[in-house]
Formats: C-alpha cells, sequence, structure tokens
C-alpha cells in the first residue's frame, strides 16, 4: 500500500487552516447551477445562517449566487483541455461579519476591464452604489442586453465591503480573487 | 388562449398567469441558469395576453429572490403592463416582500420608479 503522508498532511492543514478562518463552507469545483443549489442549501443549514436577521440570509444567499453565477459565466477554463472552470468559495463567520471569498481563472485580455470596474466601485460609498446600481438598471430597462454589469453591483450594494486581486498565471489567464464582507449589524 | 402555468422549482419562479381573469402571478425564487430560456415563453405569453386587449390586469409579484439577471425580465414584463395601461387597461401591481427584507421592499420601489406603474406593498 502506498503511504499518503502528503495527503494527509494537505488535508490536516488545509483543515487547520479553515478552523483559524471560522470557515463554515468551502467548495472548489465547477460551479455548475445542480452545485450552486447544492451549495446554497447547505449554506441554509449552517446554524449561524440560521440564527441570522432576514435581511442577513438574504444578503449572504444573494452574495452567494451572483459569486457563483458570476465564475460560471466569466470564469475561463484551466490548461488541461476540459471543459470544466475552476473556481473556490470560502464562506467564514467570526460572530460578528460573513466573509465570502472566491477564486477563479479568468483570460487576461479581460482582466484590465475588470478591474478598472472593480476599483471604480471599492472606491464609492455605499449611497452612490446604490445611486449607481439604479443608473445600471436604467440603462438595462431600455437596452436589448439582460443586465450587463449588474452582478457586481448587486453585490456591492449588499455587502459592506470587497477586496479583489489579479495574478498573473501565464500568457493566457490570471488568477482572480474576490473577498466580501458582510457585517450582521446592519447599516 | 391557455393560461401560463409553471410549477415553482429551486431556482426558476412559479408562474400563474390567467388571461381571462387578468390575474398574473410570479412567486418564488428566480436565478435560472439560463435566464432566456426561462423566460422566453413568458415573455411572448405576456406579449399576446397585452394583444388581446385586457380590461383588468393584476400582477402579484412575490419573490423571496431574483437575481441580477431576472431584472431585465421582469422590466420587460413590466413595460409592457405599463404600455396596455396607457391604452385603458387598469392595472394593478402588488409587490410582495418578505417581512425584514428591507432591500426587497426596496427593490420594488425601484422598479416602481423606474416603470412608472403605481405599486401597492403587501409584507408576507
Amino acid at each position: 500500500m502506498e503511504t499518503t503522508t502528503d495527503l494527509t498532511g494537505f488535508v490536516f492543514k488545509w483543515l487547520e487552516e479553515c478552523e483559524k478562518e471560522n470557515v463554515i463552507l468551502t467548495f472548489k469545483g465547477d460551479f455548475n447551477q445542480e452545485l450552486v443549489n447544492a451549495i446554497l442549501l447547505l449554506s441554509q443549514k449552517d446554524p449561524d445562517f440560521r440564527g441570522s436577521s432576514t435581511q442577513i440570509k438574504a444578503r449572504l444567499f444573494g452574495i452567494m449566487v451572483e459569486c457563483m453565477q458570476n465564475i460560471r459565466k466569466y470564469g475561463a477554463v484551466n490548461d488541461t483541455g476540459s471543459e470544466s472552470k475552476p473556481g473556490i468559495i470560502i464562506v467564514s463567520f467570526d460572530g460578528k461579519t460573513y466573509g465570502v471569498k472566491t477564486g477563479n481563472l479568468v483570460e487576461n485580455e479581460k482582466v484590465a476591464a475588470l478591474e478598472e470596474r472593480l476599483a471604480e466601485i471599492k472606491s464609492l460609498e455605499k449611497e452612490n452604489i446604490k445611486q449607481k446600481h439604479k443608473e445600471v438598471l436604467k440603462t438595462t430597462r431600455l437596452s436589448e442586453k439582460s443586465g450587463a454589469g449588474l452582478g457586481l453591483l448587486t453585490i456591492a450594494r449588499k455587502a459592506d465591503g470587497i477586496n479583489f486581486n489579479f495574478k498573473k498565471l501565464n500568457d493566457r489567464v490570471s488568477f482572480f480573487g474576490l473577498d466580501i464582507n458582510l457585517n450582521l449589524d446592519l447599516n | 388562449m391557455e393560461d401560463l402555468i409553471l410549477e415553482e422549482t429551486i431556482d426558476t419562479p412559479g408562474i400563474k398567469f390567467q388571461h381571462k381573469s387578468g390575474e398574473l402571478e410570479i412567486t418564488g425564487r428566480s436565478y435560472p441558469e439560463d435566464t432566456r430560456e426561462f423566460f422566453g415563453p413568458v415573455l411572448a405569453w405576456i406579449d399576446s395576453f397585452c394583444s388581446s386587449g385586457p380590461e383588468n390586469v393584476r400582477f402579484n409579484i412575490k419573490l423571496n429572490y431574483f437575481n441580477s439577471s431576472s431584472y431585465k425580465p421582469l422590466f420587460d414584463i413590466l413595460s409592457k403592463l405599463k404600455t396596455i395601461q396607457e391604452n385603458g387597461t387598469r392595472v394593478h401591481v402588488e409587490w410582495h416582500y418578505k417581512n425584514g427584507d428591507d432591500d426587497m421592499l426596496e427593490a420594488g420601489q425601484e422598479f416602481e420608479d423606474l416603470t412608472e406603474l403605481k405599486f401597492n406593498y403587501h409584507s408576507f
């Protein structure tokens, strides 16, 4: 029988990190709709989540949906030649704040535009995000397209803070990390 | 024309559109994987319904959640109702939101503002 020392070492480290970061749920995989639904169902079983207010529950649910559907829609495939778009979601809770972290690949050519949009959203106060969201809704109503650019604004509107970073991996793709906070205290 | 009845699923809303009474209802959650595929037939039904010249329409929107790509089809339905209202149809929009979900109430107020239809609000 082969030794599995390295594997258990990795699993142990991963579990230890998760415990340290107060992770309540994490998943790595291809975010097809069935998986999205399964993760949403699982998150709703969490005792902390069940104890949260209606408003917080609704916001966390909404943030998770937009994040996972974004990975599905705009993520890039990996280099193995498979169709799957690798993505990870990590939901944590420290008693005061929910954290939703996601990571996925994006094509390098899309990075600049995405980075610019995120930087703009990050620079806006909550009231201005609401205003901007409303402006995009207005154009959505009249346009042929279905809500282009609404997803990130929707996340920002529900959240109490977002951070992001990009890391170029090769000539084709970059890693895109998104970090969203949601405070239990409503503002 | 026939009524449009679609059972609610985990990620698509229940639809109960009754042409004779003009009672239209959308319930549940809306975050389909393919928004166009789901809402295509719904909007087609609304088009035929509006062309049939209904006298009264009551649109009950009772959603627990809808995602960002569901905004557009919801706007499209409301815009079509606004158009027939301008042509003489009595249109009532009833916006139901879960008690405590003020974001959902606000979403209704923004739809009301942007479509210029009058909404009535109910918490459940």
